[in-house]
C-alpha cells in the first residue's frame, strides 16, 4: 500500500527545486555584446521603434532638453533617461552590466574609462569614430587621451574642468603684496612662505584667515594634489604594468605638501579650519574671505558671481616648478560611452554623437558654465561671454590645451584614492604616521598589487 | 489492488501543509534573496570575480591575501573599537531614557516618547549630513554646548583620535529604538516585585539592580545582540561624513569591503571579506548566547 503525505522534507525538496530553477534562470549569461551591430542588420531596423536608455552623472536639465530635441528629429526613438549624483553611477552600472541590463549610453567620469575599457566593460568605438568622421584633433588633447585604452577609443569627451590657483586679491593687498600678480607657484619654497605669511589667527589661537592648504580637504579645494605632481615632473606609472607611486618626484611632492600644511600650523590646525564647511555653493571659505589661496576648478567662477559678487579674486594656471612661462593643469570631467553588452549600437551611437556634438556641448556649457571638450565650443564667443568673468573664462578654457590627465590605467581609482582623497594615503603623511618615503612605498605596494591582479585576470 | 490514501488525511499533516503554505513567502524570500546570494558569494570568494573579466577559480587565495592586507587589519580594529563604544552607550542611553519616560507622573510623556523616537526613523544619509554640522569644531552645536561648560570641544571629525567617538555620539540619534524596546520591557515588570523589595528595605539603586535589570534582561540581551550585529556593519556614516578618514581612523570594515567591490572591481576579495564578517558576527553572537545563560532571566525562571 502506498501512502503519501506532504512532509516537511518533501516541502523542502520542492522549495530547493524551485530555488535551483530560479537561480539557474538568473545565472543565464547576458546576451553577448555587439552581435547585432556586427551583422549590419541594425541599419535596416533604423526606422523601427527603438528604446534607448541613457544614464548620466548629473546634468539632468541639459540631458532632458537634448533628448526632447533628438526625439523631435527621431520620433521612432524612445529614450529613457536616468540621472545619478557624481560617483553613484559606478556601482549601479556594474550591477546592471553583470545582469545584462546595462544602459545604451552613459555620461560618466572620464578618468574611470580605462578601468571599464580594460575590463571589457565598454564598447569599442573605433568604427563609429571613422564612420562619423570624428576627429581627435577637435578635442583638447588630455580629454581625448583619457578615452583611449590600448590605442583604441572607448569614449567621446564631453565636458571638462580645469584646476587653477585662485587667490583673494584683497587679502594679498592687506599684506602689501602685489595683488594682481599670480602667486609664485613655480617657487615651492616661496609658496610655503606665502602660506605662512597670509595665515592669521585670533586671540584664542583659532585661524581667522587661512593662507593656503595645498591638499583637498573636506569642503573645498579640488585636484591640486595631481597638479603639484605634474608641476614637479612626476608620473604615477612607469608603464601599463608597473606602478611608480614611489617615484622620488612624488615623494618630493608629498613632502612639500606636508611642509605647506606645517607652515600654517600643522594638520590639526588645517583640519580644524577645514572641518564642517558644507560642500554646497554659498558656504565656501574662499568666498567668505577666510582663505587666501586655493587650488580649485573653474566652476568657482559662476559660484563666486552668484554668491560673492564683491569678491576680488584672481585665477591663473599653476606653473611648472622652476619656470615662469610653462604651465600645467588638470582636465577632469565627463565623457559619453556605450557600455559593453548594449544593444542597438547604431542607434545608440547616433544618439551619442548628437549628445556629444557642438551644439549640445555649447548648450551644456551655457547652462552649467564648465568647459566643453570640443575646442571650437570652448572658444566660442557666446560661451566665453556667457561667463560673468569672460577674461578668466577665456584663460581657463584656453589653458586646457596644456592640461594634463590622470593616469590611464585600470587601477586609476586606487591611485586617486591614495594620492588625493581625504582619509588614506596622503593622510598617513599629514598626520605624521609615515614619512613621505614610507607612505609612497606603501602606496606603491598597494597599487602594484592591484595592477598585478588586473593583468593576471586579463 | 493498491489502495491510495488521500494526501493530508490527518489533522497534523493538514496543519503542517498550511504552516508551510503561509510561511512560504518568507521561506522563498529567504532562500532566493539571502541564502542563494550567500552561497553565490561564497563561491565568488573562491574566485577573482570582477563582474566584467573572465572569472577564474582561485581556491582560498582571497582569504590568505587578507593576512597581508594592512588596511584590512585597520578596518577590523576601527570596527571593533566603534562597536565596543557604540553598543554600551546606545544601550545605556536607551535604558536611561526609557526609565525616565516610564514614570507615570511625567507630563507630556507621550509627546516625549515620540520626540525621542522620531530621529531613529530619519534617513541615515540626512542624519549624517546634519551631524557634519553638529560636530563642526568651532561653530557646531556639540562644541558650543561644551564651551558653555568651559570645555574646549575636540575636532570631532578631523582628528583621528576623536573621529570614532564622534560617530559614536552621532549613533545616539538612533537611541529611540532601544528606548521603545526597554519601555515595553519595563512595563512588563510586575509592581509587586518592587513592593516586595521596598518591604525588604531596598533603595532605588538596589531595586534597579536586583529587580529591574534581571526582569528586563531578555530585552537587554536582545539590544546587545542586535547592537553588535549592526555596529559591525557600520557604513553610511563613514561613507557620507568622513570617507574613511582622517588617516583611516573611520575606515570601517564594510566601507573597505564596499571599496573593493564597487570601486576596485574586486568582487571576489570583497565576497571573502563578507564571509569573514559573517563568521565573526556568528561567533560573537554565539558567545553572547552562551554568556546569556548566566545573566538573562526569562519568565518563569
Amino acid at each position: 500500500m502506498m501512502t503519501s503525505t506532504f512532509s516537511r522534507r518533501r516541502f523542502l525538496q520542492y522549495s530547493a527545486g524551485g530555488l535551483g530553477a530560479a537561480l539557474a534562470a538568473a545565472c543565464v549569461p547576458a546576451a553577448p555584446a555587439m552581435e547585432e551591430a556586427d551583422t549590419g542588420a541594425a541599419a535596416d531596423e533604423s526606422m523601427e521603434a527603438v528604446n534607448l536608455e541613457f544614464w548620466s552623472e548629473g546634468a539632468a536639465d541639459w540631458a532632458e532638453e537634448q533628448i526632447e530635441k533628438y526625439q523631435e528629429m527621431m520620433p521612432s526613438v524612445s529614450i529613457e533617461f536616468v540621472t545619478f549624483k557624481w560617483g553613484e553611477m559606478t556601482p549601479k552600472l556594474m550591477t546592471a552590466s553583470a545582469g545584462g541590463a546595462a544602459p545604451h549610453i552613459t555620461r560618466q567620469d572620464r578618468f574611470r574609462m580605462a578601468g571599464w575599457a580594460g575590463r571589457g566593460g565598454a564598447t569599442l568605438l573605433d568604427d563609429f569614430v571613422d564612420q562619423y568622421g570624428i576627429n581627435a584633433d577637435d578635442y583638447f588633447p588630455a580629454t581625448w587621451a583619457e578615452g583611449v585604452w590600448d590605442g583604441r577609443v572607448y569614449s567621446i569627451p564631453f565636458n571638462t574642468d580645469g584646476r587653477f590657483i585662485i587667490w583673494n586679491k584683497d587679502i594679498f593687498a592687506e599684506h602689501g603684496l602685489e595683488a594682481d600678480a599670480p602667486p609664485p607657484t613655480q617657487d615651492w619654497e616661496a609658496m610655503i612662505g606665502l602660506a605662512e605669511q597670509l595665515t592669521q589667527t585670533n586671540d584664542d589661537g583659532a585661524v581667522e584667515v587661512m593662507g593656503f592648504i595645498p591638499s583637498q580637504m573636506l569642503g573645498y579645494g579640488n585636484g591640486g594634489d595631481y597638479v603639484y605632481a605634474w608641476a614637479n615632473g612626476a608620473e604615477f606609472m612607469k608603464d601599463e604594468r608597473t606602478a611608480w607611486m614611489d617615484n622620488p618626484l612624488l615623494v618630493e611632492t608629498m613632502q612639500w605638501q606636508y611642509d605647506c600644511v606645517n607652515a600654517v600650523g600643522g594638520i590639526d590646525v588645517a583640519s580644524e579650519f577645514s572641518s564642517g564647511w558644507p560642500t554646497v555653493a554659498g558656504f565656501n571659505p574662499f568666498g567668505t574671505g577666510r582663505l587666501a589661496m586655493m587650488v580649485s576648478g573653474d566652476w568657482n567662477l559662476s559660484t563666486f558671481a552668484r554668491y560673492y559678487e564683491d569678491l576680488n579674486f584672481g585665477l591663473a594656471p599653476w606653473r611648472i616648478r622652476g619656470t615662469m612661462d610653462q604651465y600645467t593643469g588638470f582636465a577632469g570631467g565627463f565623457c559619453l560611452a556605450i557600455p559593453a553588452g548594449a544593444q542597438n549600437l547604431e542607434e545608440s551611437f547616433e544618439l551619442l554623437n548628437f549628445l556629444a556634438g557642438l551644439d549640445s556641448q555649447i548648450a551644456h556649457t551655457l547652462r552649467y558654465q564648465n568647459i566643453p571638450c570640443l575646442i571650437e565650443a570652448a572658444l566660442d564667443e557666446d560661451v566665453i561671454n556667457s561667463s560673468p568673468y569672460p577674461d578668466l573664462r577665456r584663460l581657463a578654457n584656453e589653458s586646457m590645451n596644456y592640461a594634463n590627465f590622470r593616469p590611464i590605467t585600470p587601477v586609476g581609482q586606487e591611485i586617486q584614492d591614495l594620492w588625493t582623497f581625504p582619509g588614506t594615503g596622503r593622510d598617513w603623511v599629514f598626520y605624521g604616521q609615515k614619512t613621505p618615503e614610507e607612505a609612497c612605498a606603501d602606496m606603491q605596494e598597494i597599487v602594484q598589487k592591484a595592477l598585478d591582479d588586473f593583468w593576471a585576470s586579463v | 489492488m493498491v489502495k491510495r490514501t488521500p494526501i493530508l488525511r490527518s489533522l497534523r499533516a493538514r496543519e503542517t501543509f498550511w504552516f508551510y503554505v503561509f510561511a512560504s513567502p518568507w521561506i522563498l524570500g529567504f532562500l532566493l534573496f539571502y541564502f542563494g546570494p550567500m552561497i553565490a558569494s561564497f563561491w565568488l570568494s573562491l574566485t577573482n570575480y570582477s563582474v566584467l573579466l573572465p572569472t577564474r577559480f582561485m581556491g582560498f587565495s582571497n582569504y590568505s591575501a587578507m593576512f597581508e592586507d594592512n588596511l584590512l587589519g585597520i578596518s577590523i580594529w576601527n570596527t571593533a573599537y566603534y562597536a565596543a563604544l557604540a553598543v554600551p552607550t546606545s544601550m545605556a542611553a536607551g535604558l536611561g531614557l526609557a526609565m525616565v519616560l516610564n514614570r507615570g507622573d511625567l507630563r507630556g510623556r507621550s509627546f516625549l516618547r515620540s520626540a525621542f523616537y522620531v530621529p531613529a526613523i530619519m534617513p541615515l544619509v540626512a542624519v549624517s549630513i546634519l551631524w557634519i554640522w553638529l560636530l563642526q569644531p568651532r561653530f557646531g552645536l556639540i562644541n558650543t554646548l561644551l564651551y558653555f561648560l568651559s570645555i574646549k570641544g575636540p575636532n570631532w571629525l578631523g582628528d583621528p583620535a576623536w573621529s570614532k567617538p564622534g560617530l559614536v555620539v552621532m549613533n545616539l540619534t538612533g537611541v529611540g529604538i532601544n528606548m521603545v524596546i526597554f519601555l515595553a520591557a519595563l512595563q512588563g515588570v510586575p509592581t509587586h516585585l518592587y513592593e516586595a523589595a521596598e518591604l525588604d528595605g531596598a533603595n532605588r539603586l538596589r531595586k534597579f539592580w536586583h529587580v529591574t535589570i534581571p526582569m528586563i534582561s531578555p530585552a537587554i540581551f536582545f539590544v546587545v545582540v542586535i547592537g553588535f550585529i549592526n555596529s559591525f556593519q557600520v557604513f553610511t556614516q563613514a561613507y557620507i561624513m568622513t570617507e574613511g578618514g582622517p588617516a583611516d581612523s573611520t575606515l570601517f570594515y564594510v566601507l573597505y569591503l564596499y571599496r573593493h567591490a564597487f570601486n576596485y572591481f574586486k568582487m571576489g576579495y570583497a565576497s571573502a571579506m563578507a564571509w569573514l564578517l559573517f563568521v565573526v558576527i556568528v561567533a560573537l553572537t554565539y558567545i553572547q548566547f552562551r554568556l546569556s545563560l548566566r545573566w538573562v532571566h526569562y519568565g518563569g525562571q
